[in-house]
This record gives C-alpha cells, structure tokens and sequence, in this order.
C-alpha cells in the first residue's frame, strides 16, 4: 500500500475493486466505516454482489478479466470532463515529457512488437527503443510544459484512452452505462484538489494475464486523479496473507532479492549488475543496498578483492517462477521440492497437472501444521500411488502464535508479536527447520565437498545453536561491520563492505536492542492515524509514501484538514516523514515528488512493462467474446505453456472466476480443520444466477458438475441473484463463482476449483489467471 | 451492578459470523454438523450448542439487492415469557438485566421454548442460550461476540449509554439517506437487553414485528404460579408435557400468521 489500513477512515470515496474487504479483510471495514460515518462513500465493483457490495453505496458489476478495461474508462472519464487535477498531473507526473515520435500503437500492439516464439505461436516481445523519453545532449529529458506536444506523454496518454468511451467500456466489462457513469461521477469527484479516492483491491486485479496493467490502471487512474501521496488515498494492494509484505521485502519473490533489488541476470557480474544502477533518484544508491546484502549474506568472506561474493547469488537465467518451475518439474527437471507452508495442489493453477508434476519428483519436503494436499498428493482420487516414486516428508510445523518475531502488514507496518504458547508435540517454527537442514548441509559440503559447495559453506550463519531471533532481526536492520552498532537508517549503508544490512528499506525497525521499533505500541491521540510511534514502518517509518505529492508547488496542503505536511515560509510542518528534501524551500522538490524513479516524478507513460507503456484492454486467455479493443485477443506477451489447454467458448460457454470467504483462509489448512469454522461453512460449493439455474435445470442446493478444458469437478450449487448474467458486446453472458479453498484432505474436504484454472500468467510477473476462464456446467444426477 | 446492553448496528455487519465462532470458543461449546444448503447462514438453526447466529437475508429490489446480515441471540427481554413459564423458576434475572437459565435448577421441560417469541432457547440435556457471557460481565469484560465484532457492530455496555448511542446512530442513519432505520427492543416486551439498529423494517432482518408474550404464558403465570412446583412434579412425571408440546406448536403457528399477517 501506499498508505494503511487506518489511513481509510480519511478517504471521501473509496472504490474497492478486484477485491473484497469484508470478506477477506474483515478488519479494513472497521476504518472504511469510520470514514463513512464522516460521509464518504464506498464503491464495489465486483462480478458478484458481494458481503462488500452489501454495505456499499454503489455496487457495480465487472465481467472477470475487465478491469483494465474499466479503470481505462474512469481515466478517460476524468480526463474528457475535465474532472482531473490538471495542477498535480503537472507536477508530478511525467505528462510534459517527449516521448521519441517513433512510439506509437496500432490495433493492438505498440511499436517494437516482434514474434517471440519462445513464448508461444503468435505471442509477442516489444524492442523498446522507441518507448523512450526525447533528451538532450546532456541526457536531459525534453518537456512541453503546455502539454500539447504531440509527442508528449499528456496527449499520446489522451490519445490512447481516447478510445475508452463510456459505451465501448460498458460493451466490453457488461457494466451498464448508467452505472459506470454513476460510479465515473462519484469516483473521480476525487480529483478536485483536497479530495482523496483510495482505490482498494487485491487478488482480483493481479490474478490475470494482465495483472500488472491493472494494478498500473489503478496507479495512473489515481495520478490523475491526485489521489497519490495523499492521506485518504493511494493505491492500496490489500495483502490477501498477513505477512505476504513481509515475505515480498525479504527477497521471497523469484525476480528480485531483498529490499526491491533485481536479480542478477544470466551471467552478470558484479559490474554488470552496477551498471545498471540508474544514474539519478534514490536508487543511485542501489550499491550500498547490494553490498550491505552481500555482507549480510557472506560475511566476511565477502570482501571488496571478490565483489562481496556477488558471484554466489543465483542468476535469473530463465523463468524462475513458480508456475514455471511446475512446467519444468512435469518434464522430471526438478529432483526435490520444499514446501513450507505452502500447499500448491489447492492454491496454485491447474492443480491436476500440479499433482502429475509432483509424481516426478525424487523427494518432496512439505512443513505445514496438518497433512495437507500437497503433502498428500498421492492419495488423490485421481493419482495412483503405486505408480509414484516420490519420497514424502512431512514436518509438523508451528503455527505463527508459536513463535516470536515480526509481520509486516499491508501498510508497510513491521509489528513484533511474542510468542504466545509453544508449538504442540515437535512442532516446530519453519526457521528452526531451516537452521538445522543449513547446518547439516554446510556440514555435509564441508566433509564431502560437491558441485559449488562456496555459497554453502561461506554463509554466514551466527545465530546460535537455537536460532536467537533477536540476532537476525539485527541482521535484517544492519549494523557497523566492525562495531556492531545499529544502523537507524538506509542513509548509513556504505557500498565498501563497512555495513551489514540484509534488507534496507528494513533499517530502522530494529534499530536499538533494548526498545527496537517494530516493538512500539504507543497509539496516535490526536491526528490523522498516522501513529508514528507504533511500530515501524518502512521506509524510514514513513506512513504515506510519495507524500511530497500532499502540498502544491509553493507547500500548501490541499487539503489543510489533512495535512501531512505545510511550508510556514521558512520551514516544513512535518506530520509524516518526508518523502523529499525537506531541508530545502517547497520549490526545489516540487517536481522531484517521485524519488525512486530516475526521472523523479510519476509514470502515465511507463516504458519498464513487458507489455506496453500503457495499458491496454486484452481479453483473459479464456474468454467468451472477442476482444472489442484490437484483433489481440490476449496478452501478446504472455508464457504459454499449454496451447492444448486453453477452452473454447463453444464448449465451454460460461465465465468462470473463483475467490475466498470470510470463513476460511486461502487452502484451508487451518479453517478446515478447525470444527468451529468448517460449521460455519462446510462445503464447496458454487454460485450461479437464477437464469443460468433455470437454463441447466438446478435449484438451489442442488449437484452440478463444472468443467473447463482441464477438468472437471463436482460441488453444490448456490442459485442467488447475487450473480447476475451480463450483456457482454451485445451478448447475455453467465458467470460461474467458486471458492477455492477446498482439497481432498481435512476435516471437510471438497473439490478443488484450481482442478479447472489454466497454467497460464501474467506477462511481467507469471501471476497465474485464477481469476478468469471458461467452464461449462451442468446438473449431477 | 448497572444495567447492560448489546446493541447490534445492523448498518455495520459484513456479515463474517466471527461472533458466532467467538460465542463457541468463549463457552467451549462443540460444532455441529452442517451443511449448505444454498446460503452462507450457518448454522441453519439454534441448538443447545449453538447460542448465536447471523441471518443472511437476501432480497432482489428491482435491480439492486438488499443483503441484510442479522446477529440472533437472546434478546434477554424485560418481559421475558421464558422466566414466565418456567416451572421450576429455573430461569431468573441478573442484577444487570441479563436473563439466564440455571442448569442445576432446570429440568428440559422445554416449556421456555414454547414460550419464548423470539424461538431461542433450545433443550438438550438442559435448555441452553445466550448468557451474556455471564462470566466475562461478572469479571469486567464484554461479551465474546462484541470482543470480536471487527466492525463494531455489536457493542456492549450500560443500557443507558447504549441505547442513547443507538438512538443516536438511528438519527445519523436517517440523515444519511437511510429513511427506514429505525431502532428495534427499546419498547418491545419491556425493552430488550438485545438493541437493534436497523436499515430496514425488522420482518426484513428475520425478527417478529410486534414481539409478545402470548396469552397462555401469562395465563400459566398467573393461574399456575402458587403451584408451579407441583405442576413442576406434575412434569417430571410427564403429565404435562404434551401440555407444552401442544402449546409450543400452538406458539409457533402464531408467530407465523403474525409475520404473514405484516407482510
């Protein structure tokens, strides 16, 4: 988020959409309603009415996979009634900047498109020569500051939205005009300067094919808006697991490593991976970051003589994502797996190829608290165990009540939790775990050597026999190498090996043994909820990022009820920590709001995603329509793995999307053991609406069977008009809604909706597509 | 100790039934078998282990839905037709407002059931409901299910307090644009220890419109009272028992003609 949770009670409109904050984050609706009572109005957007749409104030339905198609309308919206805060897309978007008068977009495709077979028959890569900014000799970006250049970002950004009219947008998402025009209305009342829209959303605008174009859907409609760097706005990524934020930051994701940092390339030195460090904003810093990691990974084995043993980290020489390594391990690629809390044969896509794949590993390491599907998939009903060679292992693992440490939430907020009671039997935390297969490994390489035993046997790896959490968090934070004292900021990191920082945007939070940050817990008595002195927040404890963009030019709040910071004539009135320079007058920083990019200000123009500067409306992989915008009918991008499993809408006439209820958590490891929860909703089931019932002859509570091109499962079915057919290009079309918590194992135990998602994801960061596929269902019996 | 109430803000209920499974979890009450049935509501009644509940009720207005989420427990009234009938004098009053059954005292007749028109109370073993969370009230905490609500929805606290604060939020509602919210168990049997603030006439929440202790729990009252103990004897042995099943049947048919008769 750029904001946090408790910022929601200061938004004048809040549009959730492609989430659903009652049901999978209950507690948000606790601020959203304390912003309601204070009159601000709540927007759902969603393909079913949902426990959010209940207490909304303006429901409006979406037809899966649309999102980008409609956030492009509400862009268009605000910019052809002149809705948009003309002062701030000015100052702190790169709207004036001149874009080389190659660029451009035709039917679908921008320039620079080239066949890439690699990704499959007809799918595209983009040459992105031409998706650059004009400069002059000295490297300065060229601007129009009238912003009628035709070459501008401001008017090719016109242009390309142009073409999202109110009309083509309700034809194509199957929200009625009047509807979309209502929500159009409300929404971008926000960009009236000292209004702020927050835009809320989670899975249900990542999980596509386009995913990444959503979420910048979301980021640009918000710019334009001025609703970024604002209390009361932001682009606010619910997480849909409590310390997913946490896990991101500390390098879990397959593209980069901690703190944001990419991950080397195939074959890139230590040189070549600093060269790419960009010559201004804050990342010119980068460096210090990487070096501080090394140190903290290497230890003193990691000197200036050896590039901090750069060399060590693994390269990113193909696609390293998850999705992908399931498509290596069904061609018997991957030897041994471990699964730590993790129970992909549930969660992940395509789960009855997931099973296959397995069925080819040697071994298999799950650490969870229940046998799970995962674990246990040689017992599904569609595997055969005698044909299985894998070798099973099953760690009992402790819960996250029983074991000390820190979540980092949605807003950034990095929160210490004790330990609350002890792990049951030998349960024991996943660090524990990983403590001891470290140390028998390193053992192993250093009795027996092996292939590159180095990044093994060089870590440094001090954190006592039992692992003292306390010493890794000081690791995470950073020190002095030779004293061991404290960094309490980034701005210490040094690039010669002098500090040690496992994660930087993480300095800080425990920055002092005794009374370390993230162990605050003194609340906020007046003011904006920003609580400066509960926990920590990173970066630097900032609570609102980007906040430059809260004042004008000259320092004036535009919004003086909720400022975060004021210029007095002489000095910052500092309610947040800056996001800028506050040591100089408000008109040296003014248009350097943005520091993390080179250029200093926001992207309407971002030439970084492999799949255009700017978003474009693709169907999902699986659709029931063509695409109404281009003769593109999917993401040109896009890995496909399958060709052989993607439906046709002949056979599979229906729209299929899935997501989760309040009663149970993501693969129900812990709700669906859990008595209490499983009462409160015991099955799988669907949910269909009243006409699609009466087509295929199924009343409420009844057996169906929905297929898609890559399985088929059986459940209940839920006939409610909460689900209502929507006129797609002209077309009635249907909607089958299913959860996806189910599996084979637990105490209630059902179908798995991700039998029938396709292995397919989005084009930047391999998200798969759960969110929208074909089906076709029927009655059982 | 003063007077409690819980009031339920019906405006700020997702629906998320965690008062159910905290309800459960505080009074270690087992999970029931269930299974759906085409709605989220669940369980699909109350039982002996199952106090609490939230209806979902769900209505197609032209071409918008109301989806009204309801928490359902006992609404520890003022007149309380359960204390009323109870032969044995089992079910008694706290001194802060709260209705509970004694379970030593009390012999599952299921006479309260009958009698109770907001059908609650359920018989095992013993007759079982909502007790306030006797235990946490008595020791300075609030009930499982307001400890819970993430909302804000249920609250509790002093009956004076809360009922002005539901009057209040009734006002807040109103000028919002809610033109139908309204408060419901300020007045009803006495007043109700179980305030509603709703946006919608209470039938639409699954509750009787015009709750009222019936004629035959006050008739048993009044002519019964000197001998409850004998009539109490007189159960045991099972000469009155089809007495109550009888008049439970007879209670049940009421309340029904009564919501039809308002719809």
């Amino acid at each position: 988020m750029t904001n946090h949770w408790i910022d929601y009670r200061n938004s004048d409109v809040i549009m959730n959409i492609g989430g659903n904050t009652s049901e999978n984050h209950p507690i948000s609706m606790k601020w959203i309603q304390a912003a309601m009572d204070n009159g601000c109005k709540l927007i759902v957007v969603d393909p079913r009415f949902t426990r959010t749409a209940a207490v909304a104030d303006v429901y409006a339905p979406i037809r899966p996979g649309t999102n980008t198609a409609f956030l492009s309308g509400l862009i268009n919206y605000a910019i052809v009634n002149n809705k948009y805060h003309e002062e701030y897309v000015k100052l702190f978007t790169n709207a004036s900047s001149l874009i080389d008068p190659e660029f451009g977009y035709t039917e679908g495709l921008f320039t620079g498109a080239q066949d890439a077979p690699d990704l499959g028959d007809g799918q595209k890569s983009y040459n992105k020569d031409s998706w650059a900014y004009q400069r002059d000799a000295e490297g300065n970006i060229l601007k129009d500051e009238t912003l009628e250049d035709p070459n501008c970002v401001w008017q090719l950004f016109k242009n390309h939205y142009s073409r999202y009219d109110v009309q083509t947008v309700s034809e194509i998402t199957g929200c009625p005009v009047d509807k979309f025009e209502e929500v159009a209305e409300l929404f971008c009342s926000t960009g009236e300067p000292g209004k702020a829209g927050n835009i809320s959303y989670a899975m249900g605008m990542t999980q596509f094919t386009h995913g990444s174009q959503n979420v910048r859907s979301c980021a640009i409609l918000q710019l334009v808006l001025g609703n970024v760097g604002i209390s009361g706005g932001g682009v606010n990524a619910q997480r849909g697991q409590s310390n997913v934020q946490g896990a991101c930051d500390l390098g879990q994701l397959f593209h980069i490593v901690t703190g944001y940092m990419p991950m080397p390339g195939d074959g890139q030195d230590f040189e070549a991976y600093n060269a790419t460090t960009p010559d201004s904003g804050y990342w010119t810093n980068r460096p210090k970051f990487l070096v501080s990691m090394l140190k903290a990974f290497y230890g003193d084995k990691a000197t200036a003589e050896n590039d901090f043993r750069f060399d060590y980290l693994p390269r990113l020489d193909k696609d390293r994502s998850s999705v992908a390594y399931y498509t290596y391990m069904a061609k018997g690629e991957v030897k041994g797996l471990f699964c730590f809390a993790d129970n992909p044969v549930v969660g992940g896509a395509n789960t009855s190829r997931k099973r296959k794949a397995q069925a080819e590993l040697d071994w298999l390491v799950c650490a969870d608290i229940f046998e799970n599907e995962t674990s246990a998939f040689w017992k599904a009903p569609d595997m055969n165990p005698a044909e299985i060679d894998t070798e099973v292992f099953l760690l009992p693992a402790a819960m996250h009540f029983e074991k000390e440490g820190t979540v980092t939430n949605s807003g950034r907020w990095t929160q210490w939790r004790n330990i609350a009671q002890a792990p049951p039997g030998e349960a024991k935390p996943d660090y524990w775990i990983v403590d001891k297969l470290f140390k028998a490994e390193k053992k192993l390489y250093e009795e027996e050597g092996g292939t590159y035993p180095g990044p093994i046997v060089d870590m440094f790896w001090e954190y006592g026999d039992e692992v003292d959490i306390p010493t890794v968090c000081k690791e995470i934070n950073g020190y002095e190498t030779a004293t061991g004292t404290l960094l309490d900021t980034f701005g210490k990191c040094e690039d010669d090996g002098s500090t040690i920082c496992g994660s930087w945007i993480y300095a800080g939070y425990y920055q002092d043994e005794d009374n370390p940050n993230c162990k605050r817990r003194t609340r906020e008595t007046e003011g904006l909820g920003l609580n400066p002195e509960f926990s920590f927040s990173w970066p630097v404890n900032r609570r609102i990022v980007y906040n430059r963009c809260s004042c004008d030019a000259e320092g004036n709040p535009w919004n003086p009820d909720k400022a975060l910071f004021r210029w007095d004539g002489s000095d910052w009135e500092t309610m947040d920590v800056p996001d800028f320079n506050a040591g100089v007058p408000p008109e040296e920083t003014a248009d350097k709001a943005f520091i993390m990019t080179p250029e200093l200000q926001s992207r309407l123009f971002a030439p970084g995603l492999a799949d255009g500067p700017f978003p474009e409306h693709y169907e999902p992989w699986e659709s029931v329509t063509d695409n109404k915008m281009s003769g593109v009918q999917f993401n040109p991008c896009c890995m496909v793995w399958y060709p052989e499993d993607r439906g046709d809408r002949a056979d599979y006439p229906y729209i299929a999307t899935t997501y989760r209820l309040t009663e149970h958590y993501q693969t129900g490891i812990m709700t669906r053991n859990m008595p209490w929860l499983k009462e409160v909703m015991p099955e799988m089931f669907c949910e269909i609406s009243p006409s699609l019932a009466d087509k295929i002859g199924v009343d409420n509570g009844d057996m169906v069977e929905i297929e898609s091109k890559r399985g088929a499962i059986q459940c209940k079915v839920a006939v409610t008009p909460r689900l209502k057919p929507l006129t797609i290009n002209g077309e009635e079309q249907e909607i089958v809604g299913m959860p996806w918590h189910w599996g084979f194992m637990g105490l209630s135990n059902g179908a798995t909706a991700n039998d029938l998602t396709p292995t397919i994801g989005c084009a930047n960061t391999t998200i798969p597509e759960f969110k929208a596929f074909v089906c076709d269902i029927r009655r059982v019996g | 100790m003063a007077k409690v109430m819980r009031v339920i803000d019906t405006s700020k209920c997702v629906g998320c039934k965690g008062c159910q499974v905290a309800c459960k979890q505080w009074n270690q009450l087992p999970a029931v078998e269930t299974e759906f049935t085409g709605s989220y509501e669940n369980p699909a009644d109350f039982t002996p282990e199952t106090w609490c509940r939230v209806k979902f009720n769900e209505y197609e207005n032209g071409d918008s839905i109301n989806w009204y989420f309801s928490f359902y427990s006992c609404m520890h009234c003022t007149e309380a037709g359960c204390m009323d009938i109870c032969p044995v004098d089992a079910i008694v009053r706290t001194d802060y407002g709260a209705v509970r059954i004694h379970q030593e005292t009390c012999i599952a007749c299921g006479a309260c059931v009958g009698a109770c028109p907001f059908d609650v109370p359920r018989v095992g073993e013993k007759a079982y409901k909502c007790t306030f969370c006797a235990d946490r009230v008595e020791n300075d905490h609030i009930p499982a299910c307001a400890k819970t609500c993430p909302t804000g929805a249920i609250s509790f606290g002093d009956a004076d307090e809360k009922l002005a604060e539901a009057e209040a939020r009734v006002n807040e509602l109103q000028d919002m644009g809610h033109a139908n919210a309204q408060i419901y168990g300020k007045d009803e049997l006495g007043g109700l220890k179980s305030v509603y603030v709703l946006l919608d006439s209470p039938d639409m929440y699954g509750m009787p419109v015009d709750p009222t202790v019936s004629f035959g729990t006050y008739l048993w009252k009044v002519a019964m009272g000197p001998i409850k103990t004998v009539a109490a004897v007189g159960l045991a042995a099972g000469a009155l028992s089809s007495w109550f099943a009888v008049r439970k049947e007879e209670v049940k048919k009421e309340k029904e003609e009564k919501v039809a008769a308002k719809k």
